[in-house]
């Protein structure tokens, strides 16, 4: 139990338009401990991105707790959430939302600056987090517009990674990536969680899946079940097995 | 035609806040136009008006009655133009009267009230008494500026004497009755009129009066009449105090000054206000074309014309414009009576502005047809759009640039840094935000420094109107006592300097002027002089400069100058400018008078006092020592305050009512320009909210945006206006003779002014920033 | 961008140069003598008069910067400002210079003031000066017109590096390099329609890709969706292979009858889903939020009885309409039979329990079971008006939102609710 991060009581989410109620998140217990590479899966209105982005502290649910380190953040402020995010949280997105005014650097650091204020160090540590990924200089200086969307996803990544989270959320990161640079950014993410670092990632693609050791199956706002792989290495065929006999079972 | 009408109605309605912003700004331009456009149309106008109502004489010759021939009234009666003319007796000399208490220099008219009189009749203002003994009726300025009230006592010093009376009413005064003219015209009933006449026999005098077929051939007749009679050598003493004369036209300009120079400042601030309201349309339009990109590329594929979406983009903003200039016209209808009573206090003329349908037409016209032609025009740039770019939302905001301020190389708050990256990249967006803080910086800027020196700081400005300000001026009865009293005062410790300085009636180039004489002019301490030097030797002259110019004379060249029939050649060392004669002075020393007029002596001394000596306890003392040898004593400073006070609140009016603007026009430009901005960036402040960042750092990210602009633009604004305020009062004040002025901008007031709209715009940013806080993170996913 | 901005340049450039020609013009050679300057030094002199060469060492009026040399009226020098200056009326003739004469009171003359003529000297300072603006003016024009060739170089000349390399890009099949295009360049919409083409080749490309997928993974599909009726048709065709022939005919009737009955099983079950045994007490389940039963209970409350404990937040499955019946009936019972506080108590296991407990005297322990039966009222009813029929109707809502009712009672009356989860 020590190395739990995150847990969640009964979180319930709900979207009220006009009068009509949805209930997107119904009663969710969840536990994600340190060094977790969890997956979210499920078909496409499940609520795995409103789950996502509820653990994340960038929403607050409806109903039901969520503890990060011992603390119930679904009580905190919108400005205290983004104190917290700040230091606790990376996100990579789908659309990988750069801040497409500023070169990758300048959005590696706009994220880096909030927390630490030693320009220089910031400055190298992004440096050589972008060398680690494969991102030149004369690539990071440039503006996302003017990149490919692998490289600007790898750039996100460094953004999510430049504070040192205790958890990456990872919002379909491949999604909108051909498959080479999605397996390139899936390599980096494994490569992170590796180093220790617990990653929460949603996805619907089963080669981003088969990189998670626990995959959560969302039917309906709620966990219809639950797959361990932990056991398997990635290279394991046995572990693309198990994953496929766990969709089916749960009606992928 | 419908359809138009319907999508501008859509547009407004979705867009309501900067809607009412735009209309607010119409408003206020057209409150401002129409204002400025009665008050310099209307307000001569109705003088003019009100003058032929009164059949108010064109010109007026006051004279002493020993000079006063039938000649003189024959050459009137058969002058070309003349339709009327008449003759009265009067009384007439140096005196002072009591404004608010203090005392004040002037020329004191009594007229019988039962004398017959057809030009400008004594015409009663509100309730009136009957005349008797011991009442007195005076000219509604006494009322409207002097605090005087009816029923209440009255003292007038006449000549050395003090009388005292009961007001019995105000009289509606046109020749003798502004506060600029200094004559004021008293009525009194028949009996005391003779027992005056009979008191002062030295100051009987003829009034003649004279109506033109052309008013303004008033100043010719004036003129003609100077040369005819009264430099000629017959006339032995031509610098008789009692002997002047008006022109209509002077009358009029002294008495529409304060207005005028209003209906200036009013009518430049709409003109700037309007100038913001076209350049915030055009980036109104501008944006809203951008941000319904979309909906454009939809109208266009469903098949509507650009001429159609333009029509509508015209319709929307003209509409608003109509809707705004009309309460504007309606809410200047309300300010009106309430500048004509400020204006009273100075004018004394009752001026109840009616509705002005031509003015108004033309304010309406004027500013619904701008801004419907600028929208037509920006509007225009969607024929060149695409419909499948505008559905992409593609090609216009597409670009490419470099990265000015790489983050890891500045340095600087973080904060800064961001919004300075922002505020690069929309570099059309603060230039229009610098150039509306500039221009309307400038304006409240200028309006400060006009209400500094005439509210506060008058020296300068006084100085300017009556050119030298002694402490005191005594006036002698004999001229011959000038030369010992002068010693005498010299050698008083309490004196710092006392001087002759008195001004004649002279013909320079045929141009009657009043000229100043002295001795010395290193005594002067008044700032007449603004190019070249004062004379110094008999030869020498020096006038004013825009009559130079008008009689195309320089400095280093000769001019000729006529008294007592005598007439010689001077050389012009210098111009100088005095508001109060309208540019028709000159100066000369007293050595250069003797070769016109070798018997010239001082009737008129000037006395510069010792720090710390009271003015008043100087004038009792001097007349104990003296005895009884001056007709007038004034202290010039009381009768400085007397009449400028009022000056103050006005323009303290003025310039508040422009800073009030200047804060709307602060807070409604920030309010279009952050809000289309949040609305723009609403993605990119999503993903930094979702990577970390509170309200707050946004709000001063945003905040701070625009700070570099308004530090600018406040900076250029605040500069212009703190030294552009000289110039532009010389502009005003060109008509009167002034080509130069050095009044102090008051460069404390300039900066906090500067340092508090600074403050003002950031503390607007955020609070219109607030709105940040509405955008969550979670609208990217959302979406 | 247009050409307007180069002309614009063109006509900055040439405007500068008028300008500079017309302050070039403009600039008046002035060799008039001040004549104000002239007086004052004369009249000075005149009030002077005589005893100028005493005046040691100045003459008036030098602030001017004007030479002069004063003579007497017979010709001689009496003081100059400087040596070397015309000193007699002939040199000063000679040397075009300015003679003045002074006169005294009586219109007789006294002396002549020669003010040297210095126009040479002039000349040579308004011929350096109009150099020094000449090399002003054209070093001017020609950092515009450096500025506008960096400028061009900017504008023209790298796009079109840029677009070469672009093209050769292209022409290799790489078509995932953008070509950069510079806001309002010259070839800002021109090179945008070359990143377009390049855009819409790739595009093109991805799609042929992805048709020839779908087409194989519609192939994929159906293969397995008719394995069904296969399966069906294979077991049939066992079926008959089993079967004697003989029997035929019965055999293929009775599977006839099979299916037959497999559809009308199928029918049945839609039919019965769709029927409800009481169709005026419909209950409509849903998901409500725990917070929201604390507003129905409080509704429910109107005397104010209640003391409500903290509620676990969670959603439970409910139709609001129907629970608040049954909180209305459960307040109901307790007001009439009980009248004393009731402490409402929720918590959570895998289902959402409430308790109202007031504390009356409850029922005897051999009613509780029939409590909830219909038309049943226990001893205590009394006179108390009732039908018996609020219990029985509170717990057929509960069973039908998947729930229950328990009637407990010990220290008082204690309804117990179970909902479900969602």
């Amino acid at each position: 139990m020590s190395n739990t991060i995150l847990t969640t009581q009964k979180l319930c989410k709900t979207f009220s338009n006009q009068g009509l109620q949805q209930h997107v998140l119904k009663n969710l217990d969840l536990e994600i401990k340190g060094g977790d590479f969890t997956v979210i899966m499920g078909p496409s209105g499940a609520g795995k991105s409103t789950l996502l982005y509820a653990l994340s502290g960038m929403d607050k649910p409806t109903l039901g707790k969520i503890i990060f380190g011992g603390r119930d953040i679904s009580q905190f402020s919108n400005d205290h959430l983004a104190l917290f995010r700040r230091k606790n949280c990376g996100f990579v997105f789908q659309q990988i939302y750069l801040m497409d005014n500023m070169s990758l650097m300048d959005n590696v650091l706009a994220a880096g600056l909030l927390v630490s204020k030693k320009k220089k160090t910031l400055a190298h540590e992004a440096a050589a987090l972008f060398e680690q990924v494969g991102i030149s200089e004369g690539l990071w200086r440039k503006f996302p517009t003017q990149v490919s969307g692998g490289e600007a996803q790898r750039a996100a990544i460094i953004r999510a990674l430049i504070n040192q989270p205790r958890i990456i959320f990872a919002d379909e990161p491949t999604g909108s990536l051909n498959s080479a640079a999605g397996t390139a950014v899936l390599d980096i993410l494994s490569e992170v969680n590796r180093e220790g670092r617990s990653i929460v990632m949603v996805t619907h693609d089963l080669k981003s899946a088969l990189r998670g050791n626990r995959i959560i199956y969302l039917k309906d706002g709620a966990v219809c079940g639950e797959c361990n792989l932990a056991e398997y290495v990635i290279e394991d065929p046995k572990r693309s097995e198990q994953l496929l006999a766990f969709l089916k079972e749960m009606g992928w | 035609m419908k359809n138009t009408l319907m999508l501008a109605l859509a547009n407004i309605r979705k867009n309501k806040g900067s809607a009412i912003s735009l209309l607010v700004f119409a408003l206020i331009a057209a409150t401002l136009l129409n204002l400025g456009l009665v008050m310099s149309l209307d307000y001569g106008k109705h003088f003019d008006t009100r003058a032929e109502q009164l059949r108010t004489p064109h010109v007026v010759i006051v004279q002493s009655e020993v000079l006063t021939t039938d000649e003189q009234k024959n050459y009137l009666e058969n002058y070309p133009g003349v339709i009327e003319v008449e003759k009265q007796n009067i009384l007439s000399g140096f005196g002072d009267h009591y404004l608010n208490g203090s005392n004040a220099e002037c020329i004191v008219i009594f007229a019988n009230a039962a004398g017959e009189q057809h030009m400008n009749p004594p015409q009663l203002i509100g309730e009136s008494y009957p005349l008797d003994n011991e009442s007195i009726y005076v000219p509604y300025l006494m009322k409207a500026g002097g605090g005087h009230d009816l029923g209440g006592r009255y003292q007038i010093n006449f000549a050395g004497e003090e009388l005292y009376f009961t007001i019995a009413g105000f009289t509606e005064e046109l020749p003798f009755g502004a506060l600029m003219n200094n004559v004021y015209r008293f009525y009194v009933s028949e009996e005391r009129y003779a027992a005056l006449a009979a008191d002062f026999p030295d100051q009987h005098a003829c009034l003649q009066s004279a109506r033109l077929f052309e008013k303004s051939l008033g100043l010719q007749l004036e003129l003609d009449y100077a040369k005819e009679f009264s430099f000629t050598e017959d006339n032995e003493e031509p610098s008789q105090v009692h002997s002047f004369s008006f022109a209509y036209n002077v009358i009029k300009s002294t008495r529409t000054m304060i207005p005028s120079i209003m209906s200036i400042i009013v009518i430049a601030f709409a003109v700037i206000l309007f100038c913001i309201s076209l350049i915030v349309i055009r980036f109104r339009i501008l944006n809203s074309i951008e941000e319904g990109l979309t909906n454009i590329g939809a109208l266009k594929a469903l098949g509507y014309r650009s001429r159609q979406i333009i029509i509508s983009i015209v319709w929307q903003f003209g509409g608003i414009t109509i809707i705004g200039v009309l309460a504007g016209i309606i809410l200047s209808r309300f300010f009106l009576p309430l500048i004509g009573r400020i204006l009273e206090a100075q004018s004394a003329l009752i001026w109840e502005p009616g509705f002005n349908w031509g003015l108004a037409a033309l304010s309406l016209l004027f500013l619904t047809f701008s801004v419907a032609l600028i929208s037509f025009i920006v509007a225009g740039r969607i024929r060149k759009l695409h419909p499948l770019i505008a559905l992409r939302k593609g090609g216009l905001t597409h670009n490419f640039r470099k990265n000015r301020i790489p983050l890891d190389q500045s340095y600087g708050p973080l904060s800064f840094l961001l919004s300075l990256k922002q505020l690069l990249n929309n570099k059309k967006q603060a230039l229009t935000i610098g150039v509306i803080i500039a221009l309307i910086s400038f304006a409240s800027i200028a309006a400060i420094s006009v209400y500094y020196n005439i509210g506060i700081e008058q020296d300068e400005f006084i100085s300017i109107i009556v050119g030298e300000k002694p402490d005191v001026n005594l006036i002698l009865k004999n001229s011959g006592d000038a030369d010992s009293l002068l010693k005498r005062l010299n050698a008083r410790p309490e004196v710092r300097k006392a001087f002759g300085f008195e001004n004649i009636s002279l013909l320079a180039d045929e141009y009657n002027l009043n000229a100043w004489i002295a001795k010395d002019f290193a005594d002067l301490e008044g700032k007449m002089l603004h190019a070249g030097r004062y004379p110094k030797y008999e030869n020498e002259v020096a006038l004013n400069g825009l009559l130079a110019k008008t009689i195309g004379k320089e400095i280093g060249d000769r001019i000729v100058v006529k008294q007592s029939g005598a007439e010689r050649e001077f050389l012009i060392t210098g111009f100088i400018q005095k508001w109060e004669e309208s540019g028709k002075t000159m100066v000369m020393t007293y050595d250069g008078l003797l070769t016109l007029q070798s018997d010239y002596q001082y009737r008129c001394l000037s006395v510069y006092l010792a720090k710390g000596t009271l003015a008043a306890a100087f004038i009792e003392d001097i007349k104990k020592a003296a005895g009884d040898i001056f007709i007038s004593t004034i202290d010039i400073n009381e009768q400085v305050d007397s009449q400028f006070g009022s000056y103050g609140a006005t323009f303290a009016a003025v310039a508040f009512g422009m800073l009030t603007v200047t804060v709307l026009v602060v807070i409604l430009i920030l309010y279009l320009v952050i809000k289309a901005m949040i609305l723009r960036r609403k993605q990119e402040l999503g993903i930094q909210k979702a990577i970390g960042y509170t309200t707050l750092q946004l709000m001063i990210q945003t905040a701070l945006n625009f700070t570099p602009v308004v530090i600018l633009g406040v900076a250029i604004g605040g500069l212009c206006g703190h030294f552009g305020f000289n110039p532009l009062f010389t502009a005003i004040a060109r008509s009167s003779g002034i080509l130069e002025t050095h009044m102090p901008s008051p460069t404390v007031w300039t900066i906090i002014t500067c340092l508090a709209l600074i403050a003002l715009a950031y503390l607007v940013s955020m609070l219109i920033a607030w709105r940040i806080r509405k955008i969550s993170p979670y609208t990217l996913v959302s979406e | 961008m247009k050409i307007k901005g180069y002309i614009i340049i063109i006509v900055l450039i040439v405007m500068t140069g008028c300008a500079g020609l017309f302050i070039l013009a403009n600039k008046q050679f002035d060799i008039s003598l001040d004549t104000v300057a002239v007086n004052d030094i004369v009249s000075a002199l005149k009030a002077g008069w005589p005893g100028v060469e005493e005046v040691e060492p100045d003459l008036p009026g030098l602030a001017y910067g004007i030479d002069y040399a004063v003579i007497n009226k017979d010709g001689h020098l009496l003081k100059a400002t400087k040596r070397g200056i015309s000193e007699d009326e002939n040199a000063a003739v000679a040397h075009r210079d300015t003679i003045v004469s002074i006169y005294g009171k009586d219109d007789a003359e006294l002396g002549k003031v020669i003010f040297y003529n210095d126009t040479e000297e002039k000349l040579w300072q308004y011929q350096s000066e109009l150099l020094n603006r000449c090399a002003g003016i054209l070093l001017l024009c020609g950092l515009l017109g450096l500025f506008w060739v960096i400028w061009v170089n900017r504008r023209i000349l790298k796009p079109f590096g840029r677009l070469k390399y672009f093209a050769s890009n292209v022409a290799g099949g790489n078509l995932d390099i953008p070509l950069p295009m510079e806001k309002g360049g010259a070839f800002g919409a021109f090179s945008e329609s070359f990143d377009l083409m390049r855009v819409a080749l790739a595009e093109a490309r991805e799609k042929e890709q992805k048709a020839n997928k779908s087409k194989k993974e519609l192939v994929a599909s159906l293969s397995h969706d008719i394995k069904t009726p296969v399966a069906s048709i294979k077991a049939l065709s066992e079926l008959m292979a089993v079967s004697t022939p003989d029997q035929k005919t019965k055999k293929q009737l009775e599977t006839i009858t099979e299916k037959a009955d497999q559809i009308d099983l199928l029918i049945s079950n839609m039919f019965h889903a769709t029927l409800e045994e009481l169709q005026e007490l419909k209950v409509a389940p849903q998901e409500v939020s725990s917070r929201e039963l604390i507003e129905l209970i409080k509704t429910s409350d109107y005397l104010n009885l209640a003391a409500l404990d903290k509620f676990p937040d969670c959603l439970v499955i409910a139709d609001p309409m129907r629970l608040s019946q049954v909180f209305d009936n459960i307040f109901s019972n307790s007001y009439k039979y009980a009248n004393t506080k009731i402490k409402v108590s929720a918590h959570l296991t895998d289902t959402f329990c409430l308790e109202f407990t007031d504390f009356g005297k409850g029922v005897p322990p051999e009613e509780l079971p029939l409590l909830k039966q219909k038309y049943f009222r226990g001893k205590n009813a009394g006179n108390k008006s009732g039908a018996g029929i609020g219990l029985f109707i509170s717990s057929y809502f509960m069973q039908q939102m998947k729930g229950s009712l328990k009637c407990i009672s010990k220290d008082g009356f204690t309804v117990s609710l179970v909902l479900m989860l969602a």
